[in-house]
């Protein structure tokens, strides 16, 4: 079959290509690129297409760790803190104090058409309220109904007093998970399965199948093409039978604008089931979907103190949590590198990152060097670590976190010496290692250009400055939501940058990343993607 | 709304990988004196039971002849309990196989506040051979520590197989360490044993109630004991039905191994590092405080 060639001219393209860094054309037939370079392959190929005459084109952004969940969760009304984009395009306002908090969820209570149905909603995280909304806040949204407040991590809740009545929850019975107010009464925030069992089991966990919701799928999609991403990972799916059919029908929609990588969870299996379930999953793969990596967590979340680390917190919480026996982490680890399965792995302390090199230091003195394997988070990382990692072939990827959760760090978790030293792309850059860096999605909003603007700027949320030594340039954080992602993903042969021969992949950048002052490229603003040399238009 | 129905006593069995939890269930799962309960275990691959003693096995759940039910938890425990409290016939005790390396008492918690369950017992399991050296280990010893913390009763398990000096130590270890917990071994656990714990938890009265059956004590001194009026002791209490101890005899200024099956006694010299005394005793609600029987037996301190 022949296709027909389409010459795009456009202001700007930055290639991630060593051979050729910077083009203005680029030829595109069957849907991968033919041609890359100037004015000159209009004699070539004809005129040029001047649909990207404006803007900077850039290979499509791949986003190397986030969840499908993000487009699962907006199935309930958005609460939290900051503005964010709903995956339809239009902007949700963000609820900066308690009394726009009250004020949202009184719209939507009106909105509910059932009597008694609950009203749920999430995104909500206190870590910045001065003032945290608390069950009375919320009943002053209803006191006949339910309701529900997701935080944004997920695992933590906060509940109005019918929800805490249905649940039995009261002052008579406070555990460890039930927070309490200065007369001992239940506030209404909910920690921990103990606590937040009874309330959903009383009024229902709206997310309970949210994994195979094809319409949560459809919205992480257009999440993925409002933010510029034109492939992203999934980074933890249990992938049964029900959501493997799913993923593999909704892919495949010829609008459904993105190719996604999912990630087995190995969570409750064997290495040998691991295996098996490995062996079968790519039958399903095609263009849009790649089954085959897996992932393993070993620890929590250093901003929810469940993150394994070497040195005590600084508020005397005690150590966080191991996903499994550390025994058993290495040994699927060292197991699944034998069969030349693509690992990744959630680190977020450095006790956990410790653990892991160790694992694959052994794996690798067995089996010799077969996969890169990728660390992610690895927030903790220290230029010894970093060193190792490199030593081993590995690949990290840093997360965002230095503005969302930098101040927190400094003041509350791990303090302000290992603060300003944590997602230390820099050092690992000068290790030698194969960096990318990412946004966690639903845990941070989608956005390379966001994620990239922190790597190079390391500001807070606060505006405080962050361990500027860690500062890598706005090339290398390019790099950094483009090629290096695809390396880690396995899929550099036919994604993250432009290049002939590759998939013809791209963003559409109204201004150029690498032209603007470094504190302006979380405003540029992304017109849209190029998937497989489709436009797929923008928001 | 539901009609309420009687919320069954809700139990955690934790401990570390390979503390013996599996071997644990499955031998309380093929017991033919069962009460009707549901079992949740994270992984059926473990679960060895006779296939003479299954009834049915569908997907996530096995049906025992005996009238328990066995499921696995998945990655969800939230789902697993939801599963066996819609049962049409409701179970008459949960207990839950909490992970190695999970937190056995805050998953217990659930049972204070959820009105369909009822508080059960906290049994952490502990590796006779391995805990020395779990509770050292630079990943593990926290998580480990932990689980034996929240402990309402932890159960020694694979002591048998050591030397009986290495016995006396793990046994002096877990006392001094975790001096609120109750101790014995695996292998005296029976069904009894959990719905007592479960039944005295919700009465909210202590373990040593008339109406339980059993009750275990932990026996310390450091001072030598007379192992004689000891064994007097034991010959004529009927409230004990085992004994297994370490005592340094006041007669000889030797270390004795004693240990006792129903009336049945034996007393040898060994070598074990112990100041007085060291013993875990199984018996009835008869049996007297740790104290107590620290007095009658002649020796001068004693904690529970």
């Amino acid at each position: 079959m022949s296709h027909s060639t389409t010459l795009y001219r456009a202001r700007r393209i930055i290639t991630m290509d060593a051979a050729q860094p910077s083009a203005t054309h680029v030829a595109v037939a069957g849907g991968r690129i033919v041609a890359v370079g100037g004015a000159e392959l209009e004699r070539e190929y004809g005129s040029a297409d001047p649909l990207f005459a404006e803007a900077v084109l850039t290979p499509g952004f791949v986003e190397g760790h986030a969840h499908s969940m993000e487009g699962m969760i907006w199935k309930l009304p958005y609460v939290g803190f900051h503005d964010r984009i709903h995956p339809d395009g239009h902007l949700v306002e963000g609820c900066a104090s308690v009394d726009a908090l009250v004020r949202r969820l009184r719209r939507l209570e009106r909105d509910l058409e059932q009597r008694d149905e609950t009203l749920f909603a999430w995104g909500y995280d206190p870590i910045y309220f001065q003032d945290k909304p608390m069950r009375r806040d919320l009943d002053a949204v209803s006191e006949s109904r339910p309701v529900v407040l997701f935080h944004s991590n997920l695992h933590l809740i906060t509940a109005n007093s019918v929800a805490l009545q249905r649940a039995g929850i009261h002052r008579g019975n406070v555990i460890d998970g039930v927070y309490v107010d200065q007369d001992g009464e239940p506030n209404g925030e909910l920690a921990e399965f103990a606590a937040v069992f009874p309330v959903l089991r009383a009024v229902g966990d709206p997310i309970f199948h949210a994994q195979d919701d094809p319409e949560g799928l459809r919205r992480f999609g257009k999440s993925c093409l409002r933010a510029g991403i034109t492939t992203t990972a999934d980074l933890y799916n249990s992938l049964d039978a029900p959501v493997v059919d799913m993923f593999t029908a909704v892919t495949a929609e010829e609008d459904f604008p993105a190719r996604i990588v999912p990630a087995l969870s190995t969570l409750n299996l064997s290495a040998e089931q691991v295996r098996a379930r490995v062996a079968e999953l790519p039958d399903y793969n095609h263009e849009k979907l790649y089954f085959g990596a897996v992932k393993i967590i070993t620890d929590g979340s250093i901003q929810g103190y469940s993150a394994r680390v070497r040195r005590p917190y600084i508020n005397g919480v005690e150590n966080g949590v191991w996903c499994d026996a550390p025994s058993r982490l290495q040994d699927m680890m060292r197991a699944l590198h034998a069969a030349d399965i693509k690992l990744h792995i959630h680190v977020n302390g450095d006790q956990a990152s410790e653990l892991t090199l160790q694992a694959f230091a052994e794996a690798i003195a067995e089996s010799g060097p077969r996969r890169r394997h990728v660390l992610q988070h690895a927030q903790m990382m220290d230029a010894r670590q970093l060193q190792h990692a490199a030593e081993l072939g590995l690949i990290n990827l840093f997360a965002n976190h230095t503005y969302y959760w930098g101040d927190q760090h400094r003041d509350a978790t791990v303090g302000p010496h290992l603060a300003p030293r944590m997602n230390a792309a820099r050092t690992a850059l000068d290790a030698g290692l194969e960096i990318a860096i990412h946004c966690d999605a639903p845990v941070t909003p989608m956005g390379p250009l966001f994620t990239a603007w922190c790597a190079v700027n390391r500001r807070t949320a606060s505006g405080r400055e962050h361990g500027l030594q860690e500062c890598i340039t706005p090339f290398e954080a390019l790099r950094a939501v483009t090629l290096g992602p695809a390396i880690s993903l396995d899929l550099d042969d036919c994604i993250g940058s432009v290049a002939p021969g590759k998939l013809a992949d791209f963003t559409a950048l109204d201004d150029d990343p690498l032209r603007v002052a470094p504190a302006d490229i979380r405003d540029i603003g992304v017109l849209g993607t190029v998937l497989g040399g489709r436009w797929q238009g923008g928001q | 709304m539901k009609p309420a129905r009687p919320a069954p006593p809700f139990s955690v069995v934790g401990g570390f990988l390979g503390a013996g939890k599996t071997t644990l269930l499955n031998r309380l799962l093929a017991d033919p004196q069962a009460p009707r309960c549901a079992v949740l275990v994270n992984d059926f691959g473990d679960i060895a039971v006779d296939q003479a003693l299954i009834q049915s096995h569908g997907g996530e759940t096995i049906a025992m002849q005996n009238g328990c039910i066995c499921c696995t938890i998945g990655d969800d425990l939230a789902r697993g309990i939801a599963t066996v409290l819609d049962l049409a016939a409701r179970p008459e005790h949960i207990v839950v196989e909490a992970s190695g390396v999970a937190h056995p008492g805050r998953v217990a918690e659930v049972a204070r506040i959820s009105p369909e369950l009822a508080p059960g017992g906290v049994f952490v399991l502990a590796d006779a051979g391995a805990i020395g050296e779990q509770l050292q280990d630079q990943w593990i010893a926290d998580t480990v520590d932990r689980q034996l913390q929240s402990a309402g009763h932890i159960l020694v398990s694979k002591l048998e197989p050591l030397p009986p000096h290495h016995q006396a130590g793990v046994i002096d270890l877990l006392s001094r360490r975790y001096p609120s917990a109750s101790l014995s071994t695996t292998a005296e656990v029976q069904w009894a044993h959990l719905l007592e714990q479960a039944r005295d938890r919700r009465r909210g009265a202590p373990p040593a109630a008339a109406h339980a059956r059993f009750v275990a004590r932990t026996l310390r001194s450091t001072a030598p004991v007379d192992v004689r009026k000891l064994a007097h002791w034991l010959e004529h209490s009927r409230d004990v039905y085992r004994m297994k101890g370490w005592a340094v005899d006041r007669a000889d200024g030797r270390v004795k191994l004693i240990q006792a099956v129903g009336r049945r006694l034996n007393i040898a010299p060994c070598e074990a590092d112990i100041e007085g005394l060291v013993a875990i005793v199984i018996g009835n609600p008869r049996l007297p405080a740790a104290a107590d029987i620290v007095r009658v037996i002649g020796a001068r301190e004693s904690a529970d």
